[in-house]
């Protein structure tokens, strides 16, 4: 579902003259100080909010009785006083929530065939109060969005329901677009590579679905229309009733925001800001780059260079400085002068040992394409700064492109403080809630599951090897699918979803590969991962929101099996990936399998023999848990720099005027 | 320049602006340690950066039509491996954009242009809050007033001046050599006395007054400008200020020098003249004040502001003497270097001495200037909390949570936050808390020998005196020093020739008579027995010559051991009736009597482990391990001793009422130790050391106990 439903526009009441945001809060050091005390201790007291949560959904329980036994005409009536009353309000105050649910739900149930538990009433009651909700996976989050999303749009805002990746925008805009419908409002979907028209479309709509990214850069681009003078100039412009800048801009403003797996989001990809570069600006000749490859390779780990894993960064020794002088002492150029040389050393040995085809990029027709470490997935129209991109380029025998110079850079932190209403959603949210108050002033509240949870957990392992993890996860999955359970393996990178698949096809079974390389058949191995027998290798794309409905008769045999091949960045994700089994009340069951040879597997476990004695194994294991552990607080604190540096860079650079 | 990033990531807002120095911007060009340096005045915040050659160099491109990236491309060029980072340079221009000297081609940021005044506000007020102990509160701008007067002074800013100056002083330091005696006697006593307190405080504000329009004078002097004046509270007492950074521009670094020195310069000439008067003057008010006069400015004056380990007149002078400005920030600053290079391994952190022989400046600056305010801070503390209790000892508390806690505040900020140390933290951490750890636990687990050392002298009782018992000549020695004797036993001989004459003369004469009473007795009975009366006369004269004779034998007073006085100077020396020789002593009957202070008796009687002796005349020999015999339970003031007064270098200070010299001033505890019998020469009267031995404490403990001691003698509580 690709195309955007923009009927029932002209319904809408019409948004302000202006592109509405947030301002940001100015904050001074003792306040962010309180705060950050504040949300590793008050904001875990989640009671107060559960509690309107649940009493909103308890009332709108109440009221369906009544709301079941309208006609759909009396129920479509009831929806547009609901509107009326909304509109007028600005708000979804807390008085018309418990209606606004029912009939909703009631709306849900006529047109989805899906009747909304308690569970996700309260879910959508906590994202219309502004915070988060940890829901377990399979509770239906979908549906709580678009509860929300469509009470929320009846405001007037423009509402814009962020998922994973784009594949999940687009189902959930076709899922949800009968209801929205039927309630006279419209559903959009932004995706990769679609054009500005249809973009500009599918924001029009009352209520627009697209992946994290795609709103994010559609933001940016909105942010270069209005120019450095922003709202004012755009007010000007209004007035005289000049509106080519307003046509020219995509969204209608930042209003209510909804983030479906807002850990993934709002956290992990948190840690690179979003730059937009321009085009072809100054250039990296090819040469240069072929001369720091060819000098890179001459020298030597540990003695000219050393390369730190955990933060991906490779490090020139006093050493390997003067052995670059020595090599590049007959070159032009960049070469002859020292901050240079360095960089160019740096950049080349980066590219040799830190960034993996498959991995981290792979190699297209058209160049060197970016993999996003958190979906998968290729950002054809991202690129590596500074010269970087051209070095791999050079390294994979590409053609080397032109440099491109960023002309905006934003943080997803900011970029998300700039939503009037700001709520999301996950199965994993517990873990990041303090990051959450700490920079979006944003609560998590939990939520119990609809059914008890049959997900179970099955013993992790450890192997000395990668060989002899492929060879035992092969041989277990000959086993599930012998009681003709389907399995789902979990793999971290693209080269080691292709090991995972060519080991269980020695075993002569046939596996589904879902990777990045291949993500137009996505949808269609998603629909049959749930079949008897049926083996699916995934990279973290299947992670996320993918809901694998089992086939008839999956469940008796006990549901879908998931083994986890190797330990990912944070512990959010294994269990994300847990999370694919065992939903709503289905059987299913998960374990995780460590190798010594796995890239978060600590020094240690790599080189002694834990693996090898019944007592070394548990050991091992906590050690790769805290490795685990460790590069989550790794990761926490360069987010939490990230967003330091952004604020004291605002000081600094305010030469340079107002960030856009 | 070895920053591990040549490019930034912010260089997209920046690469195009077209940045150019204000044309009203004031640069001053001054040398340091034979590099030139270019120093730029921020007028709102009274800031001043210093840029160095290579920055100069970036700034010189700055000329409004080269944009930021051709000026990075372009300093690349001319610095070669000098050039600066990306980050550098939007450092450099966030600098001078807050220095308001940057001109640029887009409209400025009113959010941040509204926090800066905003967060300079606050930042004063904080700093007010910040040290109650050094309030400033400024009055008015008196750069008018300073303008008109100086035509008055002018002519001492000079050359010429300057060597009036010098002779004035040189004749005035000379005549004070001359007049000393005069001028150091009871110093103390007079400066206590009430109404010289009260002189004191009249003398004070003007005299600060005039030294502080010296420094408005010499920066005015010089073209600078003054537009602050007002009163900081030292310590509540006001003192005047004047604002003088504007001859921070000052391109020589001797009129820098010369207007730091002013103000003292200035006490000191008025020093001189008090100094005048006083010689001059009856004694009286007049004389009085002028010994006031001289005392402040010239003591002082000396003391405070001539301490370069404060940041007051001498730290300027210090600076610009040395040329490193900014001594202590830099000094702090090297120390963090050192730390972060040494001892947490940051391999790219840069040395703040960048210029030779810097550093070992930097290194020493920074723990004398920190060791020497926290003495300060402590002194300054503890006086305002004897004057005003309660307030005083929250002041106190504040001022060391000050003087310590932001130090500790700022360190554990940098440690865990600094980007700078973002590779090493891990590293930063443990060295630091093993550091710490080690500090800790050598304060508070490892046990240090404490003892309390305490003097003496040996003492005896005056039953065993052995005192000369005639005038005369020692002829001999009879016994062994050492030996046992009984009593009456002689002891040695003394003679009197005049006597042992006297005594034949007296012989011969009632041989005399005798004869003559025998030649008498057939002659006349009467004239016989007048005769006989005399003769009876003179035999008693005789014996009573004889007595003498005999007392001319030093007998022992008692059963015991001799112990004489330096023995081997007795032969032949002549003793005074009376005089001292030396004891006879029992058995275990010598003694050491011990004088404690107040503070120290409580430890020395609850908590001694052992106590040793050690002799002030032979510091080599050790007694160990001696008993107590007796402590005076009460305490005393009268010395049992001369030698235990201060002035003979002992520990008790004298009581200067009492005319005998006896009393001591504050009271102290005797304590009597015995001494073992087989000890050598040990004279009685002999001063001795005494250690008590309180076992080993942690030092924290026995600090603690220092502490409390203190506290509670001096505050009464």
């Amino acid at each position: 579902m690709t195309d955007t439903a923009t009927s029932g526009l002209a319904a809408l009441p019409t948004v302000g003259p202006l592109y509405r945001e947030r301002a940001e809060p100015a904050e001074g050091m003792l306040e962010a100080a309180c705060h950050a005390v504040y949300a590793r201790t008050a904001a875990r007291w989640r009671m107060a909010g559960r509690a309107r949560a649940k009493r909103s959904a308890r009332r709108a329980g109440a009221m369906a009785a009544e709301i079941t036994a309208l006609s759909d005409t009396d129920l479509r009536a009831r929806a547009t006083a609901l509107h009326r009353s909304v509109a007028q309000a600005g708000a979804v105050s807390e008085a018309l929530r418990p209606e606004g649910l029912a009939v909703i739900a009631e709306a849900a149930w006529r047109q989805l065939g899906l009747r909304p538990h308690p569970v996700q009433l309260a879910g959508a009651a906590v994202l219309l109060d502004g915070a988060f909700a940890e829901m377990e996976t399979g509770e239906g989050k979908t549906l709580t969005a678009a509860l929300a999303a469509a009470l929320l749009a009846l405001t007037g805002e423009p509402v814009h329901v962020l998922t994973a990746n784009d594949y999940l925008a687009t189902r959930d805009a076709g899922f949800v677009e009968p209801l929205l419908r039927f309630l006279g409002l419209s559903v959009g979907a932004v995706a990769g590579g679609m054009p500005e028209p249809e973009r500009r479309a599918a924001y029009r709509a009352s209520v627009t679905y697209g992946s994290g990214k795609e709103v994010a850069f559609d933001y940016l681009r909105d942010r270069l229309v209005l120019g450095t003078a922003g709202h004012a100039r755009l007010r000007v412009s209004g007035l005289r009733g000049d509106d080519r800048r307003r046509e020219r801009l995509v969204m209608r403003g930042l209003g209510a925001c909804i983030v479906d797996e807002a850990d993934s989001i709002m956290v992990d990809e948190a840690r690179t800001p979003l730059v937009l570069s321009r085009d072809i600006e100054g250039e990296l000749p090819a040469e240069v780059c072929h001369e720091a490859l060819r000098i890179a390779d001459t020298l030597s780990e540990g003695g000219d260079f050393a390369i730190d894993r955990t933060r991906h960064r490779v490090e020139l020794t006093e050493a390997g400085e003067d052995r670059v002088a020595e090599l590049s002492a007959d070159l032009e150029g960049l070469w002859r002068v020292a901050p240079h040389r360095r960089d160019l050393a740096v950049k080349a040995l980066s590219a040799r040992h830190l960034f993996r085809r498959d991995e981290h990029y792979l190699v297209a027709d058209s160049g060197v394409e970016i993999i996003d470490e958190y979906t998968g997935r290729t950002m054809p129209d991202r690129f590596w700064n500074d010269g970087l991109h051209q070095m791999i380029e050079a390294k994979e025998g590409c053609e080397v492109s032109g440099i491109r110079t960023p002309l905006l850079r934003l943080t997803y932190q900011r970029f998300f403080r700039r939503y009037r209403h700001l709520s999301g959603m996950s199965g994993t949210l517990v873990e990041v809630a303090a990051e959450l108050w700490s920079v979006y002033r944003a609560r998590v509240f939990d939520l119990p599951t609809h059914r008890p949870l049959r997900r179970q957990r099955l013993r992790s392992r450890l192997f000395p090897d990668e060989t002899a993890k492929w060879s035992w996860i092969a041989g277990r999955t000959a086993e599930m699918i012998a009681k003709r359970r389907p399995v789902l393996i979990g793999v971290r990178t693209v080269d080691a979803a292709r090991r995972a698949h060519d080991a269980i096809r020695a075993r002569g079974i046939d596996a589904r590969l879902l990777s990045a390389a291949q993500d137009k058949e996505e949808a269609e191995i998603v629909s049959e991962a749930g079949a008897p027998g049926a083996v699916t290798v995934a990279t973290n794309m299947a992670g996320r929101g993918t809901d694998i409905k089992l086939a008839p008769g999956v469940a008796e045999a006990g549901g879908l099996h998931v083994i986890v091949a190797e330990r990912h960045q944070s512990r959010r994700i294994d269990r994300q990936l847990a999370g694919r089994c065992a939903r709503q009340g289905d059987p299913g069951s998960f374990e995780i399998c460590v190798s010594a040879e796995d890239e978060l597997a600590p020094r240690l476990v790599r080189h002694a023999p834990f693996s090898r004695s019944s007592l070394g194994r548990p050991i091992g294991l906590w050690l790769v848990d805290r490795a685990q552990a460790r590069l989550e607080r790794i990761h926490g604190r360069a987010r939490a720099r990230l967003v330091r540096q952004d604020q004291n860079l605002e000081g600094l650079l305010a030469f340079a005027g107002e960030d856009l | 320049m070895t920053a591990q990033n040549l490019h930034s990531a912010s260089w997209y807002r920046v690469r195009n602006l077209r940045p150019r120095l204000r044309p009203n911007v004031q640069i001053h060009r001054q040398e340091f340690r034979g590099r030139v340096w270019h120093v730029l005045q921020d007028h709102a915040t009274g800031q001043f950066f210093r840029f160095s050659p290579e920055t100069w160099c970036v700034i010189g491109l700055m000329d409004g039509r080269r944009t930021v990236d051709e000026i990075w491309l372009a300093a690349s060029d001319r610095l070669g491996d000098d050039m600066p980072t990306q980050d550098e340079v939007i450092q450099l221009l966030g600098q001078l954009h807050k220095a308001d000297a940057l001109a640029g081609d887009v409209p400025p940021a009113l959010r941040e242009l509204d926090e800066r005044a905003r967060s300079a506000r606050r930042g004063r007020l904080l700093k007010q809050v910040r040290n109650p102990l050094f309030v400033r509160i400024p009055l008015f701008d008196p750069d008018r007033l300073i303008a008109a007067t100086l035509p008055l002074v002018r002519p001492l800013f000079s050359g010429f001046g300057l060597i009036v100056w010098f002779v004035v002083i040189a004749l005035s330091a000379f005549q004070a050599g001359m007049n000393w005696e005069e001028l150091s006697s009871n110093t103390l006593e007079r400066v206590l006395a009430a109404e010289s307190v009260v002189m004191m405080f009249l003398v004070f504000p003007p005299l600060k007054l005039l030294h502080e329009l010296g420094h408005g004078w010499a920066v005015k002097r010089w073209g600078g400008e003054v537009h602050e004046i007002g009163i900081m509270l030292l310590v509540m007492l006001p003192v005047p200020y004047v604002e003088a950074s504007s001859s921070t521009a000052f391109a020589s670094r001797w009129r820098r020098f010369a207007v730091a020195g002013a103000g003292m310069m200035t006490e000191l000439l008025i020093a001189a003249a008090a100094l005048q008067i006083w010689l001059a003057a009856e004694p009286g008010l007049l004389r009085a004040a002028a010994f006031n006069v001289m005392l402040i400015a010239g003591v002082s004056t000396l003391l405070f502001n001539g301490n370069p380990l404060l940041r007051f007149d001498a730290y300027y002078m210090l600076g610009d003497l040395l040329e490193i400005p900014n001594l202590a920030t830099r000094a702090s600053k090297w120390w963090a270097y050192v730390c972060e290079r040494w001892l947490f391994g940051v391999r790219d952190a840069q040395s703040p001495a960048d210029q030779p022989g810097e550093a070992k400046w930097l290194a020493i600056y920074a723990p004398a200037s920190f060791a020497y305010r926290i003495v300060l801070m402590l002194t300054i503390a503890l006086f305002v909390a004897e004057a005003v209790p309660l307030v005083g000892i929250a002041l106190a508390v504040w001022t060391v949570l000050l003087t310590l806690g932001a130090p500790a505040w700022k360190i554990a900020r940098h440690l865990l936050t600094s980007a700078r140390l973002e590779r090493v933290r891990g590293r930063a951490l443990a060295v630091t808390a093993a550091g710490c750890a080690g500090f800790v636990a050598l304060l508070f687990a490892v046990p240090v020998p404490h003892a309390t050392v305490a003097q003496g002298v040996v003492w005896a009782p005056e039953a065993g005196r052995v005192t000369a018992t005639g005038d005369g000549f020692v002829r001999r020695v009879v016994v062994e020093q050492g030996a046992e004797v009984g009593p009456g036993q002689p002891l040695l001989r003394l003679e009197d020739p005049l006597l042992r004459r006297e005594a034949r003369v007296k012989a011969a004469k009632l041989d005399v008579l005798e004869l003559e009473r025998i030649s008498r007795e057939a002659e006349s009975l009467t004239e016989s027995r007048l005769v006989a009366r005399k003769a009876a006369f003179a035999r008693e004269d005789l014996a009573h010559v004889e007595r003498k004779l005999a007392e001319l034998t030093v007998t022992s007073p008692r059963a015991g051991r001799v112990r004489l006085l330096n023995p081997g100077d007795l032969p032949n020396r002549f003793v005074r009736r009376g005089e001292l020789l030396g004891y006879v002593l029992r058995h275990g009957e010598r003694r050491v009597r011990v004088v404690v202070l107040q503070d120290a008796v409580d430890l020395v009687r609850n908590d001694t482990r052992r106590i040793d002796l050690r002799l002030a005349r032979d510091p080599g020999a050790e007694v160990r391990d001696v008993r107590v015999v007796r402590e005076v339970p009460s305490g005393d003031r009268e010395l049992p001793n001369p030698a235990l007064a201060l002035s003979a270098g002992g520990p008790l200070p004298l009581d200067p009422n009492d005319p005998n010299r006896r009393r001591a001033l504050e009271t102290f505890y005797q304590i009597e130790l015995a001494l073992p019998p087989d000890l050598g020469p040990l004279g009685v009267g002999e001063r001795v050391h005494a250690r008590f031995d309180h076992g080993r404490e942690p030092l924290a403990a026995q600090l603690w106990r220092y502490a409390r001691q203190t506290f509670l003698e001096r505050l009464d509580i």
